[in-house]
């Protein structure tokens, strides 16, 4: 590696680092207090509460490519499509908590005269606790990811310098950041997995306390501090707001905007079931029902180290590389076109299935399985009969958000050349045509709350509380 | 102590409460019996001004709690304890937390938060005290969810006792408990009242467990159907 390649890769890496610790940190000072209003249910929570659920519909890199646009190229537009977009996640996090967590505690407090602060912090706090920071660690994976790639778009970042390498036909460079990314997802994935095992409040404001000060240093010590830009940002916001406006209904940018929908669709759908096919054989071979002993003497060895620690292996990678990364190795592989983003989707949702399935299988309650077993029946019809009915519905669920996860995740694909919405999005911006930018946009977000909104019966029929999943949802 | 005065209340259109009539006085010790959905829980929210009642007045030591609110409503329930049927502790924290916790109507909530994170010495023997009356000294540092169904109606109880009220308010503590735990956490609350002149009005399933309370007034359809000075 020549000297220029490393020293480019410490400024990217260090940017990635700040705009995924200063995105974070924007996301839970806003997001928390955002969720308390929502959770309210008064006409200033529903307000908040809309305005949240079309934030969350953006995708990220759909809000990256506007952020670029409003703010220009570098570091702050990342920070701001991300912070905007967790800011969103969050809120919507938080108000459900504290729907599901249990208000009597609380309120026998206030019975005994406690303030009304006194009796939330103490009486819905510590239950509220667990899911809060499991969820910000879950959050701070996912900022990870999405600061990654959002430099795909000119955001500051990895994602930048991935691009290029890929458009140079420099497979090596290529090869190198995206090791690079890996790791670096990789790591932040086992720091919020010890934030979430050890999370004694003092450890957990300790490290938000650490992640705000990594935010500051690793963005001022980087060539190109953001806080440089900040000045003439407001005038060229105004500026892309009044270019932008109205949007463009022309029929011709709306018939391109509904085959664009046609092919993400079709995009998200042969990835979601590529993905479970996939995700199956995986899933098995990781999952560890032997380890709770149930299937001793049925003959039955579901796995070993052999096969288990390979298939981890792969299913870790192939969740830590976010699609987009993914999306430019199918271009390289398949070219140009829908297959790319199909080969993207189907590799992460593997991933992330086969982790969850596994998980469904191991946490399933292994009572009536021995029960099974114990009557002298085999370990499939076991885990068939047994293990499978109660896995099922989470397991439904789970499918369902990655669906609609990757609905939104293929419109991103576009823009890297995967076709669909995201495409025509993406060429829009290029070609500065700020009013056919805002239809598409505009597009993507109705395209993700329709399919929000269609999912939410069949997730009602599963009664699965969205909370369950919403881990995963992100 | 506590009055209520012709008090009607019905959640939309089920009358729960129709014209209930009774008041406790000053370190008087009441059972009130009755099936359930007579209306004793109602009875027990209204007292702590949970919300209003359809028709009628509810008197704490002379104050109409209607319209209450604010600091002032604060400081009327800081004078009642109450226990609730299902304890409604904070599972997560200790056993101490949550008996200090009784003591939140006095506090800021600054204060509040202290007490729970630094308790001071007084604040340790309060907490220490209350559990040695439950008997429940050596679990002050447990957390909550691990204590079975009986420890936590005594933790509920000691939470009550550290709370100094003048008037204690049980909401059947006696229920799911088997019946020698039952008369054990009957006699608790009577001895903590007696003890500190406190009035105590406790809802209960079983009349055997009346014994030793002044007075027995029996809650039927959302009215008195008896009222009785307890012989025993």
């Amino acid at each position: 590696m020549t000297e220029t390649v490393v020293a480019y890769l410490r400024d990217a890496v260090l940017q990635t680092i700040g705009i995924t610790a200063a995105s974070f940190v924007i996301a839970i000072v806003c997001g928390i207090p955002l969720g308390l209003v929502v959770a309210r249910e008064d006409a200033a929570g529903r307000i908040v509460s809309a305005i949240v659920a079309v934030m969350r519909a953006i995708p990220e890199l759909v809000l990256a490519i506007v952020a670029v646009v409003a703010v220009g190229l570098g570091p702050i537009a990342g920070i701001v499509a991300l912070g905007a977009h967790y800011t969103a996640v969050l809120a919507k996090f938080t108000a459900e908590l504290l729907h599901a967590v249990r208000r009597e505690p609380a309120e026998a407090l206030r019975a005994t005269g406690a303030t009304r602060t006194a009796a939330y912090l103490v009486g819905l706090l510590p239950a509220a606790w667990p899911g809060l920071v499991g969820f910000a660690a879950y959050a701070i994976e996912s900022i990870a990811r999405g600061a990654v790639i959002v430099g795909v778009v000119g955001a500051g970042g990895l994602g930048a310098g991935l691009i290029q390498a890929l458009n140079l036909a420099d497979y090596r460079t290529f090869g190198v950041l995206l090791a690079v990314l890996v790791a670096l997802v990789v790591a932040v994935d086992a720091l919020s997995d010890r934030l979430r095992r050890g999370a004694s409040p003092r450890n957990v404001a300790f490290a938000f306390i650490a992640i705000a000060a990594v935010a500051v240093v690793s963005l001022a010590t980087s060539d190109d501090p953001p806080w440089t830009h900040v000045h003439g940002i407001v005038a060229h916001v105004a500026g892309f707001i009044a270019s932008s406006l109205p949007p463009d209904l022309s029929a011709h940018v709306l018939t391109l905007a509904w085959q664009g929908v046609l092919v993400s669709l079709a995009v998200a759908v042969a990835g979601t079931l590529i993905g479970i096919v996939l995700a199956i054989p995986f899933a098995l071979a990781i999952a560890a029902p032997l380890a709770r002993g149930w299937t001793r003497g049925t003959g039955w060895r579901p796995w070993s180290w052999l096969t288990e620690v390979p298939a981890r292996f792969v299913l870790a990678v192939s969740r830590a590389t976010p699609p987009v990364a993914l999306g430019l190795i199918g271009l390289s592989i398949v070219g140009l076109g829908p297959k790319a983003g199909i080969f993207a989707l189907a590799i992460h949702t593997a991933g992330v299935l086969g982790k969850l399935l596994a998980e469904s299988l191991e946490t399933a309650e292994p009572g009536p399985a021995s029960a099974l077993v114990a009557t002298g029946s085999t370990a499939s019809t076991a885990v068939a009969f047994a293990l499978l009915p109660s896995a099922l519905p989470s397991l439904a669920a789970h499918v369902l958000y990655r669906f609609e996860w990757n609905v939104r995740a293929s419109t991103v694909l576009g823009m890297i050349g995967a076709g669909g919405l995201g495409q025509a999005l993406y060429n829009a911006q290029q070609l500065l045509f700020y009013r056919q930018l805002a239809t598409y946009v505009i597009v993507a977000v109705l395209l993700v709350l329709i399919i929000d909104a269609a999912a939410s019966p069949l997730r009602e029929g599963l009664r699965i509380s969205r909370l369950a999943t919403s881990a995963d949802e992100i | 102590m506590l009055a209520y005065e012709d008090v009607r209340h019905a959640y939309g259109e089920r009358v729960v409460l129709d014209g209930c009539s009774f008041a406790v006085a000053r370190a008087e010790t009441v059972a009130l019996l009755g099936p359930s959905g007579a209306g004793k829980t109602t009875l027990f929210r209204l007292a702590f001004g949970a919300f209003d009642p359809s028709a009628g007045r509810v008197l704490v030591d002379g104050t109409d709690l209607r319209g209450l609110h604010g600091a002032a409503l604060r400081r009327v329930r800081s004078r009642i304890a109450v226990i609730f049927q299902a304890h409604e502790l904070v599972e997560e924290l200790s056993v101490a937390a949550n008996v200090i916790a009784g003591t939140f109507g006095r506090r800021t909530t600054f204060d509040a938060l202290r007490a729970v994170l630094r308790p001071n010495e007084v604040e340790q023997r309060l907490v220490r005290d209350a559990l040695e009356h439950v008997g429940l000294a050596d679990r002050a540092a447990d957390r909550t969810f691990k204590l079975s169904g009986g420890q936590r109606q005594r933790v509920a109880v000691a939470r009550a006792i550290a709370q100094r009220a003048e008037l204690v308010l049980a909401d059947e503590p006696a229920a799911s408990l088997d019946p020698a735990l039952a008369r054990e956490i009957v006699d608790l609350l009577l001895a903590d009242a007696r003890e500190r002149g406190a009035a105590l009005v406790c809802t209960l399933h079983q009349p055997e467990l009346t014994h030793g309370f002044d007075r027995v007034i029996t809650i039927d359809a959302g009215r008195v159907a008896s009222d009785k000075t307890n012989a025993a």
